[in-house]
């Protein structure tokens, strides 16, 4: 399948804060970390674990930009 | 618990009168009835049927997706594609679901879209907005906690309750 989304980054589990409704997934992208809220039902059906290989998606219209000043 | 006619629930599940006062007979919907007495579904058993009915009848395309964490698919034909040189506009019949989609013109042209092409619009569980009929939000204003509503003028004591029971009326 092919995703519309223009960043695609390929990243590691490192950690799953999971609430009743919501679970705070923490994630390494070679050395950066990016954190997913998503569902604890989208948890379960990935079979989320920390160590799982992911790619964590991100629509271009979605990514704040930021400079030094 | 809302309940709806028979007519209002063979609307929103897209059959015809008939064949909602069908299923009630054969059990397949329980019925009860509304404030006045007549004939009705219980909106929770309507919602459930409703979600069970699209899940069976869904395409088969929206099936081949790879395991994602978006909860939100609707898979349907592309109608339209409007591009510009930066973005693109793309909208999707999902069944009665007109959907449309603005990306870059870069990922339009990557995947192709033209219209009469099977996509999937996926939309993250966290952007979906959920509005009400505002019949309902008089109806059960009064049993939300006093701290979330902000009337927009002083209601007289005693205010709500008394809207609250002219909504049920």
């Amino acid at each position: 399948m092919k995703l519309s989304a223009r960043n695609q980054v390929p990243a590691r589990v490192v950690a799953i804060n999971a609430g009743e409704a919501i679970a705070n997934v923490e994630l390494d992208a070679d050395g950066v970390r990016l954190v997913a809220s998503i569902t604890v039902e989208a948890v379960r059906d990935l079979g989320l674990a920390v160590g799982s290989e992911v790619t964590a998606v991100i629509k271009a219209s979605d990514v704040i930009l930021a400079v030094a000043g | 618990m809302p309940v709806f006619r028979i007519r209002q629930a063979a609307d929103l599940l897209g059959v015809s009168y008939d064949t909602m006062l069908r299923w009630t007979d054969s059990g397949r919907i329980s019925k009860t009835t509304d404030s006045s007495g007549r004939l009705a579904v219980d909106g929770a058993a309507l919602a459930e049927l409703a979600r069970e009915r699209a899940e069976s009848g869904a395409p088969a395309g929206g099936a081949q997706a790879a395991a994602q964490s978006m909860r939100n698919r609707f898979t349907g034909l592309v109608t339209r594609v409007v591009k510009d040189t930066v973005m693109a506009q793309v909208e999707i019949q999902a069944g009665p679901h007109r959907i449309v989609s603005l990306l870059s013109r870069e990922a339009a042209d990557e995947l192709g879209l033209e219209p009469g092409m099977l996509a999937t619009a996926a939309v993250k569980a966290t952007n979906v907005a959920v509005e009400v009929p505002a019949a309902m939000v008089r109806r059960s204003r009064s049993a939300l906690p006093a701290t979330r509503v902000i009337p927009r003028r002083s209601p007289r004591p005693g205010h709500a309750a008394a809207a609250a029971r002219s909504a049920r009326r």
